[in-house]
């Protein structure tokens, strides 16, 4: 009885924990070669789309649009777009490293409203299954080609990618190596705090800094964030380079990303170290292949990489991901993937994990 | 706190909000932002081998900031001329793709006056 009260317990935490805050896909941007604000409302990516963004979604990204859909903008009353993201997932419960069935939970259900005036966006989120709320006043004529953005929200550090699993975000929420943590801070429980930003786009260069009035990682002291990313295209290439750094109190981290793309197939990568996060000094990094094979039909493949105290040899773990990414419709991203990690130490791993997602946005 | 400040923003959003229709469009003949983006997207953007910031300021859409946008209007409206006389000659429509080929700038411009 106390064995399964465990197991539910764990369960239920994996559940509340794994709640997403808005998150993007920046193999979009760099295969569109431009900042996320080409598709998204928010400046920082993820989230309400703009009229790029629906009309990427409609037209580049599903494998079919019906005409019923063809003509969707989002807007309702004339004066306000209303949009969502829901996600629903899947894993497989394990038992001896064979799995034995599928937990099914909800994973994200926000809402987002945007207003625009002439000098002004105004975007506030619903995270519901967090309860969690967002706004956000852009103000974009203030500045020369570029904006101050406040409110409530959260900073704009590294590649935002939508999976909150790998290492470079949040990481494993249920530890498998035995480390203190594995991952970096940016768990999908993170809560949005105050804060300022200032962004600018020098032609194919954005750069934002941001300070948030309270500590956003830590709850300690305010949080300080800087991001600068430079698209290029060359020949028949499109690349993405970046860098960013964010500081708290003790916290110092910094990462560098990139990606590469032509045709249909797309790199990405990034290279997090952060002092003072677990033990000294820890290192996450994540590479990712994907091959478009027709439209809206994705493979790809991934390592992900953590060291907690960047030895190399202890407590480390080396993930491998495989995975199929179908679009069928507008609005409509069916994930699966399988995944292996592999422990230092010689420590026995989980065995295989079948993972499979449902992303339903508008 | 939050409440505080969400409430607030929204009303901020409500008394200033503006309608989500074209804003400064004033050559092309779309009626929908969804027909402008395509149109920008599927024919300006790959036959001019550029990106929307090339034109427009990324934040502010509308706005004429920037030279590129103001000339581009130009060479819009020029497009269509050409195309009036084509159509009646029975000839196929031109894009910016006759002279631009893919780039910013046409390889064999009109040689000066």
């Amino acid at each position: 009885m106390i064995h399964r009260l465990t197991k539910y317990h764990h369960l239920l935490l994996f559940f509340i924990f794994i709640s997403t805050p808005l998150l993007a896909i920046p193999r979009f941007a760099l295969e569109s070669g431009s900042s996320c604000i080409l598709c998204h409302v928010d400046p920082s990516g993820g989230g309400l789309r703009n009229d790029y963004g629906i009309s990427y979604g409609l037209d580049d990204l599903s494998y079919r649009t019906p005409d019923r859909l063809s003509s969707y903008s989002g807007i309702i009353f004339s004066h306000f777009q209303f949009g969502g993201d829901i996600r629903i997932q899947s894993v497989s419960k394990q038992k001896d490293d064979i799995p034995v069935g599928l937990a099914v939970f909800p994973m994200q259900a926000n809402i987002q409203v945007k207003n625009e005036g002439k000098y002004h966006t105004t975007l506030v989120e619903l995270a519901t299954l967090r309860k969690d709320v967002g706004f956000q006043l852009r103000v974009n004529n203030l500045i020369p080609n570029g904006y101050f953005k406040f409110g409530l929200s959260k900073p704009s550090y590294g590649l935002k990618v939508e999976d909150h699993t790998t290492f470079i975000r949040g990481g494993n929420i249920q530890l498998v190596q035995g480390n203190h943590r594995e991952g970096m801070p940016f768990i999908p429980t993170l809560e949005n705090v105050g804060l300022m930003e200032l962004g600018f786009y020098f032609g194919d260069t954005f750069i934002s800094i941001s300070r948030t009035t309270d500590g956003y990682i830590l709850g300690s002291t305010e949080t300080y964030v800087g991001r600068i990313e430079h698209y290029r295209s060359f020949r028949s290439f499109q690349s993405v380079a970046g860098a960013s750094f964010l500081f708290e109190g003790d916290l110092q981290m910094f990462s560098l990303f990139g990606g590469l793309s032509r045709g249909n197939l797309s790199w990405m990568g990034e290279v997090d170290v952060a002092e003072n996060w677990i033990l000294d000094r820890s290192i996450a990094s994540y590479s990712e292949f994907t091959w478009r094979l027709k439209k809206g039909l994705f493979l790809m493949g991934r390592i992900d990489f953590f060291d907690e105290n960047m030895d190399f040899t202890e407590d480390a773990i080396r993930r491998t991901t495989f995975g199929l990414n179908y679009v069928p419709l507008p609005f409509v991203d069916i994930k699966f993937q399988i995944r292996s990690s592999q422990l230092t130490q010689g420590k026995q791993s989980k065995g295989l994990e079948f993972l499979s997602q449902l992303h339903l946005w508008f | 706190m939050k409440k505080i400040i969400v409430i607030f923003g929204l009303l901020i959003g409500f008394l200033i909000a503006q309608k989500s229709d074209l804003k400064n469009v004033k050559v092309l003949p779309y009626k929908t932002k969804r027909e402008l983006v395509k149109f920008m997207k599927s024919v300006v953007a790959p036959e001019l081998g550029v990106k929307c910031n090339f034109c427009h300021n990324m934040t502010d859409y509308p706005s004429d900031e920037k030279d590129h946008k103001k000339v581009a209007r130009q060479m819009m409206a020029m497009v269509q001329n050409a195309n009036k006389t084509m159509n009646n000659l029975n000839f196929h429509e031109i894009s910016c793709w006759v002279c631009h080929r893919g780039n910013e700038h046409p390889d064999h411009p009109p040689k000066k006056k």
